[in-house]
């Protein structure tokens, strides 16, 4: 019931959550319940709209106007203006306007969409781009942050109601841009942050620690997509063509995992052949992980990545042995160009995966070649 | 059958049960909500709630959308609100409350992210939604939605642009830089293909020169590929058959026929408009004045019906108000004169004043509702058609008459000519002339490259009609005689219009 709703166990949350815009619509159900300000009666009023005679602004030809009094003939004069009642009427028809512009709440300049006569409850109040900043933007700040930050499998105490509500507003009122740039700047700069950590993680642990927090960040997209889902239908997949999904797990590609991949795959490699270094199934998660994240790089280890992903190789073709031989210098070149050359002789020799060691040899003369 | 689990969704007051299956089926924001893990998503044994709580939300919206989600999503014939549309009468209050539970609808709609009734909408804008819906999409971004008024309000342009709202919808509040909603409606109706199209009292049988079933049709449309004329699918309203002398002129891809008389009684000011993209046509506000033998001429998104029989008065038709208003008059009235927009002003050539030849070239300027006389001319010129392109005037036919010294002598006065007035440099050039055909009773239209006229010529000796149907080409100055007159009739009108494409076939 209600009381279940309302009881939080992270009260600073809770108070966060119980914005400005909750308490409104609660005590302003009556209020705003009356329908749209009635249109000025038809047809026996001219509408608001007519311009009096004169009133256009025509692009008219300098020309022609000069001449108006050069030729002989007389200007044939203004003709009387409209019968007064047209005057008339069409004054009485710009009070009725005027007062129907008054009797509604003046938009706001950042709102381009004229929402004067929506008996929403949800959009009565305007959301300026101040209101984003100071209460909407926090109270979704602060929900991301708990989400990136918790296990996978944590009880989440966020109420997905109240975020999607407020995500919600902010889509209807035209900050979908602001909200989505504010999305991605804040987890980019989470997702620096994690890669720095990464990077001080001392060997042992790094592979442990790289796992952690891949499955944190997919685990936190499970609960921040759906959140963001309006923003994503209205804004991200209709403006730009993209999908909010793929958007984040890009940046994890580009912040984190890119960064990472060259010192992680030798300890992969070598963990691999060492029983228990680490868990089966961390190895499981770190390779499906990267292979969600870029299906490429299963070329820097195909038999590796061949153990957990099903039917990524083609079947192995004696006639095309040494074309497999040439993918493996190609990928050994790159990998030694990239300055893990000592790793790579290091891990490599003790390897036996699919690179013998003449290949190596051909990849270090390339290397050189090439530097 | 096994009971389905239920959800007891929980708006303000009360609950509304919802098979959890639907919900997760139609819903993206129940189906998001399952899968987010969040508070709501857990079952109640593992601390889960025992109500989904919504809010803001209108009750009447969501439970539309609920007993939509209930019934299993789209059905066959299903229809907004409980009347569907109900022609034009509906009072305005019904309307009033149509519209409101419609934007609670489509709330409660876009919250829950039910797409297919979203996509249900599309279907259902109607004259009385479409304002309404329209704005609700552009609330709730609903670009198809949105789209689909678009097109929908181009099809039925000047209906709804005399609806109040429409003011209300429309103009200051869009940002700078935005094409207003007026201006893209506008746009919107110039597309299609350019069709030339022939209205008149056509007769039937064996003469015509394409088998008609019935009644021959008195609307026709010409093919150019295959030089043919076919039957619109549409005739003209039973007010107009055997109308003579009405003013015709096109706005906004309406065709109006407005005024004229009818042989048996006297004149009428009944204005009616054709609809190419509906192919129907609408009785539209009757001018103040009966008139007939008169010019109507659109200017500035508005028409003149200037003059007419004894009539020196003009009025002014707003399709926003959908009313006609006097504006400043004829210094005099005129008979047997033409006329035509020009660069956002109107020009008066030729005819007769009631005391003499109208040797004056009139121009009125709608913003300052002034007429003037812009220049004299040496030639008298009565009965002809007038067009424009830029700033120059083509005058098609009429009766010539030079005076002065150095008239050009032995000339028929009624033979079919072009000529043109700029109305910067104020040049008349002769263009074109066509000795055998007689240049009085034609109709004529701008269309693609150039002038099409239709002719009635009446030889003389033998007292025998014949029809003439040709291009004057404003480009290469060269005529271009076509064989298929459209058929034989009376009263013809020629008009170029853009139909929509659907119908080249």
């Amino acid at each position: 019931m209600e009381e279940s709703m309302e009881e939080e166990e992270g009260g600073s949350y809770e108070a966060m959550m119980d914005d400005q815009n909750h308490n409104n619509w609660e005590a302003a159900v009556d209020g705003f319940r009356q329908p749209p300000p009635p249109p000025p009666p038809p047809s026996s009023i001219p509408a608001p709209a007519r311009e009096p005679p004169g009133g256009q602004l025509l692009a008219v030809p300098a020309v022609s106007v000069d001449r108006k009094g050069h030729k002989e003939g007389l200007p044939m004069g203004p003709s009387p203006p409209p019968e007064a009642n047209g005057v008339i009427m069409m004054l009485k028809s710009c009070d009725a306007a005027a007062a129907v512009a008054k009797a509604v709440p003046a938009p706001t300049p950042s709102s381009t969409i004229n929402i004067n006569t929506s008996t929403s409850k949800f959009l009565m109040n305007v959301i300026t781009i101040e209101d984003y900043k100071s209460t909407y933007w926090p109270k979704l700040d602060g929900a991301i942050d708990q989400l990136l930050t918790q296990s996978p499998g944590d009880y989440i105490p966020i109420s997905y109601e109240q975020i999607y509500s407020c995500v919600y507003k902010c889509v209807c009122q035209q900050h979908s841009e602001q909200m989505y740039s504010d999305l991605i700047k804040k987890i980019t700069n989470h997702l620096e942050r994690v890669s720095k950590e990464l990077q001080a993680s001392p060997p042992d642990v790094y592979i442990e620690r790289f796992n952690v927090a891949l499955g944190q960040y997919m685990g936190a997209l499970q609960s921040i997509v759906p959140l963001f889902i309006y923003m994503n239908k209205f804004y991200i997949e209709t403006k730009l063509n993209r999908d909010l999904k793929d958007d984040l797990i890009k940046l994890f590609t580009e912040h984190v995992a890119e960064k990472h991949i060259y010192s992680l795959m030798p300890l992969l490699l070598e963990a691999q052949s060492t029983p228990f270094q680490v868990t089966p199934s961390t190895m499981a998660n770190i390779v499906k992980g990267l292979y969600t994240l870029r299906p490429e790089w299963v070329q820097m280890a195909p038999t590796l990545f061949s153990k957990f992903i099903p039917n990524i190789l083609p079947p192995a073709l004696e006639s095309e042995l040494s074309e497999y031989a040439a993918q493996d210098q190609k990928l050994q070149r790159e990998l030694v160009q990239n300055g893990f050359l000592r790793q790579v002789v290091f891990f490599l020799s003790r390897q036996n995966i699919s690179i013998s060691s003449g290949h190596f040899g051909a990849a270090g003369e390339g290397g050189q070649g090439s530097s | 059958m096994s009971a389905e689990e239920m959800v007891q969704i929980r708006l303000e007051d009360r609950c509304y049960p919802v098979s959890k299956r639907k919900l997760i089926e139609q819903s993206d924001y129940f189906r998001a909500l399952y899968r987010s893990g969040m508070r709501e998503a857990l079952s109640q044994e593992a601390g889960g709630p025992e109500v989904q709580q919504l809010r803001g939300l209108s009750a009447p919206g969501l439970r539309l959308v609920l007993d939509f989600i209930n019934a299993g999503g789209a059905r066959e014939g299903w229809l907004l609100g409980p009347r569907g549309e109900k022609g034009g009468g509906a009072a305005e209050d019904e309307e009033m409350d149509e519209v409101s539970l419609l934007s609670e609808l489509v709330e409660a709609a876009s919250f829950l992210q039910v797409t297919s009734l979203l996509q249900l909408l599309l279907s259902q804008v109607r004259l009385t939604n479409c304002l309404e819906l329209y704005r609700l999409a552009q609330v709730y971004g609903l670009p198809d939605l949105q789209e689909a008024c678009l097109r929908f309000m181009v099809i039925h342009f000047h209906e709804v642009l005399c609806k109040p709202q429409f003011h209300l919808l429309g103009s200051p509040a869009q940002a700078s830089g935005d094409v207003s909603l007026k201006q893209r409606l506008r746009e919107g109706r110039m597309t299609g293909t350019p069709v030339l199209v022939a209205l008149g009292d056509f007769l039937g049988g064996p003469l015509a020169p394409h088998p008609y079933q019935g009644e021959p049709p008195s609307m026709l449309r010409y093919e150019e590929m295959t030089e043919r004329w076919f039957p619109l699918a549409n005739n003209l309203p039973p007010d107009l058959v055997n109308v003579r002398g009405y003013g015709s002129a096109i706005l906004d891809n309406y065709l109006f026929i407005v005024g004229g008389y009818r042989i048996t009684s006297q004149e009428i000011s009944a204005a009616h408009s054709y609809n190419p993209s509906t192919n129907e046509w609408l009785q539209v506000a009757s001018m103040n004045q009966k008139r007939s033998n008169f010019k109507l001429v659109a200017v500035n998104s508005k028409l003149y019906a200037i003059g007419g029989q004894a009539v020196s008065n003009v009025e002014c038709y707003n399709p926003e108000q959908d009313a006609w208003n006097f504006v400043a008059p004829l210094p005099n009235p005129l008979a047997e004169f033409s006329a035509c927009e020009c660069k956002g002003k109107i020009y008066v050539i030729g005819g007769y004043t009631t005391r003499d030849r109208n040797m004056n070239i009139l121009q009125y300027c709608p913003s300052s509702d002034i007429w003037t006389l812009f220049e004299t001319c040496d030639v008298h010129i009565r009965k002809q058609q007038m067009v424009s392109v830029e700033e120059t005037i083509y005058i098609v036919g009429g009766c010539l008459h030079e005076l002065g010294p150095n008239r050009r002598s032995s000339q028929s006065e009624d033979m079919l000519t072009v000529q043109s007035y700029n109305t910067v440099t104020r040049q008349w050039l002769y263009l074109k002339e066509n000795t055998s055909k007689s240049g009085l009773n034609l109709t004529c239209a701008l269309h693609n490259d150039g002038i099409y006229i239709m002719s009635r010529d009446v030889t003389l000796s033998t007292s025998l009609e014949h029809r003439v149907f040709l291009k004057y080409n404003i480009f290469s100055d060269s005529w271009e005689a076509f064989r298929r007159f459209p058929a034989f009739g009376h009263n013809l009108l020629v008009s170029s219009l853009y139909l929509p494409n659907k119908a080249e076939t």
